[in-house]
């Protein structure tokens, strides 16, 4: 059987509790990759340049390494796409990934954010789980 | 004895079909034919175009040479006729071009390199998905795979770059005018290559890699201190990053912090990522990276790993790279750590007026196979 891997796809945020229940999925032999989607606005070309948040995209990816450090083996990707579910569904389309981590922030899903949700839920072929972290989680690291 | 003076190179750069790079080339061979100039067309692509057709009207045509292959009868520039006819000027149209099999080249490029060789100048056009560092991330950008390239060396070296600009829209127009295609493959085109996203794309590309042949050209003109051939990079006219990733998990870490260093300084990023014999993980890691380079719109350049300080300090003289970012030599006494070590203390030795910067690497997780 071959070893379980894990996505955690993120847009703007470290989901710290999501990566730890990522490691804990994945086990011993399993690969967690986090995934940070840059989206870009219709109004520019797919490869602007958008420097301020490719720096925050990559903040949350060091963010998620340190976060992620000592657990089961660790992986990233920096995404670009139209909206952050288009991004999660390529990414899923080029790379098995047997479950999809999501990780609401506190106060819940904004911004469009249930939209994306919803089109995950439909469309993703692998398992979909929202996390929200309870009040017992800290430490949340921001790029 | 005297040394054949070589023939100058200047080449039409255009972000598509039907920019009108063949026309600009045709227009500059009149202007010099009628000013005394001995003008010939050694291989002339008017796809059709009346307007491009009209403009070569008068220029002496070398006739190609016609070899047939599995009952075909293929047609190429007669090179050899070309260098013979010894003309001031030879305009050579599309110089990605892969030549038909027998013929002397491979490439066109590489007659025109003989031809250059033969101290004959020559015009020629190039759209600029077709250079070779370009393909993957045109095919990022567009979906549209292109199949000839050429080396970015040969546009790099060439004397003048001119870029033939339109707007997309401009572009579109003419399309739609039948000025680029027939009338039946217009609206198939228009809804796949020539889309306003596409162009508008390649045109960002286009202007961006023709400003950087110009540098070259730029840092080519100046006259530089030390001797000939010296490893001393040259003086830059701006800051430029290049970060060694090799094909192993934790390197998109290096990569994505020199991006930072990078931007920081307002500089561009070279990726080298060294290939030697890759397995299936070391592979993946590569294309990783390069997907990495292509969304921090980096310059992704596989190299192979023999020679690899001899290549880095080569690619950091010719791109005028001013820092330079690698990964910490281990500790430990392994071939791993002895060979980064060997390479920093070449690079170190060789680079001078190059920062170096060592990154840190971060174990994350248990190790994996590296590559």
């Amino acid at each position: 059987m071959s070893a379980v891997r894990v996505l955690v796809a993120t847009d703007q945020h470290c989901p710290v509790t999501a990566l730890r229940h990522a490691a804990a999925l994945a086990g011993r032999d399993g690969e967690v990759v986090l995934a940070s989607v840059l989206v870009v606005p219709h109004a520019q070309p797919l490869e602007a340049s958008l420097d301020l948040a490719v720096a925050d995209a990559c903040g949350v990816l060091d963010a998620g390494e340190r976060a992620a450090a000592g657990a089961a083996v660790f992986d990233t990707r920096l995404l670009r796409a139209r909206s952050f579910a288009e991004g999660v569904l390529e990414l899923l389309a080029a790379e098995r990934f047997d479950v999809l981590l999501v990780e609401a922030p506190r106060g819940g899903l904004r911004n469009g954010m249930r939209g994306q949700f919803d089109i995950l839920m439909d469309r993703a072929e692998a398992t979909v789980i929202l996390v929200r972290p309870g009040p017992e989680a800290r430490g949340t690291l921001s790029p | 004895m005297q040394t054949a003076r070589r023939g100058t190179l200047k080449v039409y750069v255009g972000m598509a079909a039907g920019v009108g790079k063949t026309y600009a080339m045709l227009e500059e061979g009149q202007d010099r034919r009628r000013e005394g100039e001995d003008v010939v067309i050694g291989w002339l692509e008017p796809h059709g175009r009346a307007e491009t057709s009209a403009m070569a009207e008068g220029l002496e045509v070398v006739p190609p040479l016609v070899r047939e292959h599995r009952g075909v009868p293929l047609r190429d520039m007669d090179t050899g006729a070309v260098v013979a006819r010894a003309p001031a000027l030879a305009l050579v149209d599309e110089l990605a071009h892969t030549n038909a099999p027998g013929m002397t080249h491979a490439k066109r490029h590489e007659d025109v390199a003989q031809i250059l060789d033969a101290g004959i100048d020559v015009l020629s056009t190039v759209n600029i998905q077709h250079l070779e560092s370009l393909n993957d991330r045109v095919h990022e950008l567009t979906g549209v795979r292109v199949r000839e390239t050429i080396p970015d060396r040969v546009l790099l070296d060439a004397d003048e770059v001119v870029l033939v600009d339109l707007t997309p829209e401009a572009l579109q127009q003419r399309l739609r005018a039948g000025k680029i295609y027939p009338a039946e493959r217009v609206e198939s085109a228009l809804l796949n290559f020539f889309t306003s996203a596409n162009l508008g794309t390649l045109r960002e590309v286009a202007l961006r890699e023709v400003a950087g042949a110009v540098d070259e050209q730029s840092h080519r003109a100046d006259p530089r201190p030390g001797e000939p051939g010296s490893d001393h990079a040259p003086p830059p006219l701006a800051e430029r990053v290049l970060v060694i990733a090799r094909p192993e998990h934790g390197s998109q870490r290096l990569v994505r912090a020199a991006w930072r260093a990078a931007r920081r300084l307002g500089a561009e990023l070279d990726v080298v990522c060294p290939e030697g014999r890759l397995d299936d993980e070391a592979i993946r890691q590569r294309d990783l990276i390069r997907s990495l380079s292509v969304t921090l719109g980096a310059h992704f350049l596989p190299v192979a790993a023999d020679e690899l300080a001899d290549t880095v300090v080569g690619l950091a003289r010719e791109r005028g790279v001013t820092r330079l970012a690698m990964a910490a030599p281990r500790g430990g006494r392994g071939l791993v750590g002895r060979l980064r070590g060997d390479l920093l203390d070449t690079l170190l030795e060789r680079l001078e007026g190059v920062d170096i910067l060592l990154l840190a690497e971060r174990r994350a997780g248990r190790d994996r196979p590296a590559g």
